[in-house]
C-alpha cells in the first residue's frame, strides 16, 4: 500500500488526480494541503478521507505518506518538491517541472541525494494512439519523418496562469511542454533549435496569450507548436492536442482527444464534446505507483521535464533575441532565459 | 461582346475556359499552347480557334483580353508582348517566379491604361470572403493569431513542371502565395517570417512547409502548404482567433456535394481536385467576371499588380528563410 498525498490544489489538474487515487487499489490517499481556506474546505467536503492541513510544510512533518503529489502554482513547485524530497517523499510533479532550468537541476539532484522517485505528469503519453504511434514510428511505417505540424490549443486559464511571477510565462509555458515530452518520447531524440513569435491580443494579461515556435530536432524533422490559449469560452471543448506527421512513406495524424460525440444542450444552449476513452491520469498514476512499489525508474523522469522546460526557456529567449536559439542552453543563457 | 484568349491550355486554362461560358459578355476567340494538340482539344468544343504561336493572337483586333496560364517561369517576356498590344491583361497566380521579375513587370505596367488583375482565386472563395467580412465587422474581436493550411497530392501539370522546384518554387511559393495574399488583404501588412521547409533537397514529387508570420500589427500567423498528401487529395482549412471569439473552416466538413472517383488500377488515379460547393457560384467563375466587368466598367480590379507583389514577397520571404534558417523581415 503506498500512501499519497496532495500538497496544494492550485493547479486545476489537482481534482483530477485526487479523484484517481481513489480508484487505485494499491493506493492510500491519506493528506492533502491547501492554504486557501476555502478551497480547502471545498476539497474536504469532495475528499473527506485525507486529513486537511492548512501549511503543506506541516502536512509534510506529520502526515503518513510516502509519495506527494505537488500541484502548486509552477513557481512553487521548487520548494515543495525540495522539502519533500528532505522528508524522503517520492514527487509527482505537475508540469512544467520548475520555471528555471537551475531550479529543476537543484530539484532532480536533490531528488537523486534522497533517494526519492521524481515524476513529471506528462499524462499524454499514456494516450494510447501515442503509444501506438511510438510502435508505429519504430516499425518505419512512416518512413523518415520529415516535418511534424503539432497544436496544444485552450483556454486561457485565468488566475495564476495568467501571472509571470507565479507561472514563470503565458501559454508557452503552459502549452510548450507537453508536445515537446511526446515527441522526445516518440522519436527518442533531442532538439536542437527553437524559434518563436508570441503576442498578447486576446485577453487583458500580461503575459501571451498567442505563440507559435517552430522546433527543430538534430536531421530534421522541422516542427511547428502552437501553444495558444486561442480557444473563446463559447468554444465546444477545451483545447486539443493534435500532432500530424508527414513521412516519406506514410503521413500519421494524431488527435489525443478527439471528437467522439458532439453534445446540445437547451439547459446550457452550449455545443459541447466529449472525447471517451483513455483516461491519462489513471494511467499515469498507476505507473508512478508502480515504479515506487517496484522501486524502478519512473517512465517520465525529472530529465525529461528539465528537457521540456528548457524548450520553452528558450522560446522566450528566442522572442526576445528575434532569432532561433540553439540547444542544449548553456549555462550563461540558462540565467538570462529567466 | 468581348473577345478573349487563353494563353496555355492546361489545368488552369481548361478551368477558365470553362468559366467563360457562365460570362454571356465574353467569348473565347482563341487558344495558345507550345502543344497544338492540348491547344486544339481545349478549343474546339468551345469553337475557339487554337494555334502554337502568340502573335496571330495579339494581331487579332478581335482579341481584347487574353488570359495567361502559363507556368510560373513564363511572365515578363508574354507581359511586354500583350502589354504592346495594348490587350488587358488576367495573369494567373504568382506574380513571377522571382522578385526581380516581379518588379519588371510593375515598372512594365506603370500607366497602362488597359486592366490588369492577378488570379488570386481564394479572395473569391465564400468562405474566405465571408470570414473576412466577419472579422472586419468585429464579430470575433481582434485577431490574435491565425491558422492557414493548403494541403494536397503532388500536382501533375502536363509537363511536371511543378516537379522542377526552380520552375515553381515547391509548394512553398506556388501554394502559400494564395494564403498570403489573403492574409494580407485580411489583416494587412506582414513584418517577418520564419520557414522551415524541404525545398527540393527530400521530396522528388513532393513538399511541405510550416512557417511562422508576424504581422505588422502584432497578430501572429501559422501557415501549412503541402504537396505530401495522397495524390488527388486537396484540402484547405483555418482558424481565426480573436479577443471575442474565432471562426473555423475545413473544407473537408464543408462540401455540400462530394463526388469520389475511385482509383482502378495504377493509370486512372485522380489528378488534381478542386473543391466545389454546388449552391454556390464557382469562385473561378466569379473571379473572371470580376476581371471582364472591370474591363467593360473601366475599374481598377481587386487585385493589381501590387497586390500580387506583396504576396509573392512573402512568398520568396519563406524561401529565404527556408534557405538561411533565419527570420526575414519583409520590407
Ligand atoms: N489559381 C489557382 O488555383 C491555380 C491552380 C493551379 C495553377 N495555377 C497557376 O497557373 C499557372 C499554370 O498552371 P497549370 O497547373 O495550369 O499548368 P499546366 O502544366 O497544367 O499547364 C501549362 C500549359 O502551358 C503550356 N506551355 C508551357 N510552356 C509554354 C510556352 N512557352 N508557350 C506556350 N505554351 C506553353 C503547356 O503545354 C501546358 O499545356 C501556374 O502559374 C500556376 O501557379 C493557379
Amino acid at each position: 500500500m503506498i500512501r499519497i498525498a496532495l500538497l496544494s490544489f492550485e493547479h486545476v489538474h489537482a481534482c483530477g488526480y485526487a479523484e484517481v487515487l481513489g480508484q487505485l487499489q494499491n493506493v492510500k490517499f491519506t493528506a492533502f494541503a491547501d492554504d486557501n481556506p476555502k478551497r480547502r474546505r471545498a476539497m474536504a467536503r469532495r475528499f473527506p478521507k485525507p486529513k486537511a492541513y492548512a501549511s503543506w510544510r506541516r502536512l509534510l512533518a506529520e502526515a503518513p505518506c510516502d509519495a506527494v503529489i505537488i500541484t502548486s502554482a509552477n513557481a512553487r513547485h521548487y520548494e515543495m518538491g525540495i522539502a519533500a524530497a528532505k522528508a524522503g517523499k517520492h514527487i509527482l510533479c505537475e508540469k512544467p517541472i520548475t520555471t528555471t532550468l537551475e531550479d529543476a537541476r537543484d530539484l532532480i539532484d536533490t531528488c537523486a541525494a534522497h533517494n526519492v522517485k521524481l515524476q513529471v505528469a506528462f499524462p499524454v503519453r499514456y494516450c494510447a494512439a501515442i503509444q501506438q504511434a511510438r510502435n508505429v514510428i519504430a516499425s518505419g511505417e512512416l518512413g523518415e519523418i520529415l516535418a511534424i505540424n503539432t497544436t496544444n490549443h485552450g483556454t486561457m486559464p485565468g488566475g495564476w496562469f495568467a501571472n509571470k511571477k507565479l507561472a514563470g510565462g503565458g501559454a508557452i509555458m503552459d502549452h510548450t511542454v507537453h508536445v515537446v515530452d511526446l515527441l522526445r518520447y516518440l522519436l527518442g531524440k533531442e532538439f536542437t533549435r527553437v524559434y518563436s513569435e508570441s503576442t498578447t491580443k486576446l485577453y487583458p494579461i500580461k503575459v501571451e496569450d498567442c505563440a507559435l515556435l517552430m522546433l527543430e530536432m538534430a536531421d530534421g524533422p522541422f516542427v511547428s507548436l502552437d501553444a495558444s490559449w486561442s480557444r473563446p469560452p463559447s468554444y465546444k471543448t477545451w483545447g486539443n492536442v493534435v500532432l500530424e506527421f508527414k513521412g516519406t512513406k506514410s503521413n500519421l495524424s494524431l488527435d489525443c482527444f478527439p471528437t467522439t460525440l458532439n453534445i446540445y444542450q437547451n439547459k446550457t444552449m452550449r455545443h459541447t464534446t466529449l472525447s471517451g476513452g483513455d483516461n491519462f491520469d489513471r494511467e499515469m498514476m498507476a505507473a508512478f505507483v508502480d515504479a515506487i512499489i517496484n522501486n524502478r525508474k519512473p517512465d517520465i523522469t525529472g530529465e525529461d521535464g528539465y528537457k521540456a522546460l528548457e524548450v520553452a526557456l528558450a522560446a522566450y529567449q528566442a522572442i526576445k533575441r528575434r532569432q532561433p536559439v540553439s540547444l542544449p542552453l548553456g549555462l550563461g543563457q540558462v540565467r538570462a532565459a529567466n | 461582346m468581348l473577345g478573349c484568349a487563353i494563353i496555355g491550355a492546361g489545368f488552369m486554362g481548361e478551368i477558365h475556359a470553362a468559366s467563360m461560358h457562365h460570362i454571356p459578355s465574353a467569348q473565347l476567340k482563341w487558344v495558345v499552347d507550345k502543344n497544338p494538340d492540348r491547344a486544339k482539344e481545349l478549343a474546339q468544343p468551345n469553337n475557339a480557334r487554337y494555334t502554337d504561336r502568340i502573335d496571330p493572337v495579339l494581331n487579332d483586333p478581335d482579341v481584347v483580353a487574353v488570359i495567361h496560364c502559363l507556368p510560373t517561369i513564363f511572365r515578363l517576356d508574354f507581359l511586354k508582348q500583350y502589354v504592346s498590344a495594348e490587350k488587358h491583361i488576367f495573369c494567373e497566380k504568382p506574380l513571377a517566379r522571382t522578385l526581380t521579375e516581379a518588379r519588371a513587370i510593375k515598372r512594365l505596367l506603370q500607366g497602362y491604361k488597359k486592366v490588369f488583375m492577378v488570379g488570386h482565386v481564394v479572395r473569391f472563395f465564400w468562405e474566405y470572403e465571408q470570414t473576412r467580412q466577419l472579422v472586419r465587422s468585429n464579430a470575433i474581436g481582434t485577431p490574435g493569431i491565425v491558422r492557414f493550411s493548403r494541403c494536397g497530392g503532388f500536382p501533375r501539370g502536363g509537363t511536371d513542371w511543378y516537379g522542377d522546384y526552380e520552375a515553381s518554387g515547391g509548394a512553398a511559393l506556388d501554394l502559400s502565395v494564395h494564403d498570403f495574399d489573403y492574409m494580407l488583404w485580411t489583416f494587412g501588412p506582414i513584418k517577418r517570417i520564419f520557414a522551415k521547409g524541404l525545398a527540393k533537397t527530400q521530396l522528388r514529387h513532393g513538399d511541405y512547409m510550416l512557417a511562422i508570420l508576424k504581422f505588422a500589427n502584432g497578430m501572429i500567423a501559422h501557415s501549412e502548404v503541402s504537396w505530401a498528401e495522397p495524390l488527388g487529395s486537396f484540402f484547405t482549412r483555418f482558424e481565426v482567433c480573436g479577443s471575442k471569439g474565432m471562426i473555423e473552416f475545413d473544407s473537408r466538413k464543408a462540401s455540400s456535394f462530394t463526388l469520389t472517383e475511385k482509383a482502378v488500377g495504377d493509370d486512372t488515379l485522380p489528378g488534381l481536385v478542386v473543391p466545389q460547393r454546388a449552391e454556390l457560384e464557382s469562385p473561378f467563375v466569379r473571379e473572371l467576371k470580376h476581371f471582364i466587368q472591370c474591363i467593360e466598367q473601366k475599374k481598377k480590379p481587386l487585385i493589381t499588380v501590387d497586390a500580387g507583389l506583396r504576396a509573392l514577397t512573402a512568398s520568396l520571404g519563406c524561401l529565404e528563410s527556408i534557405q538561411t534558417g533565419r527570420p526575414v523581415n519583409i520590407k
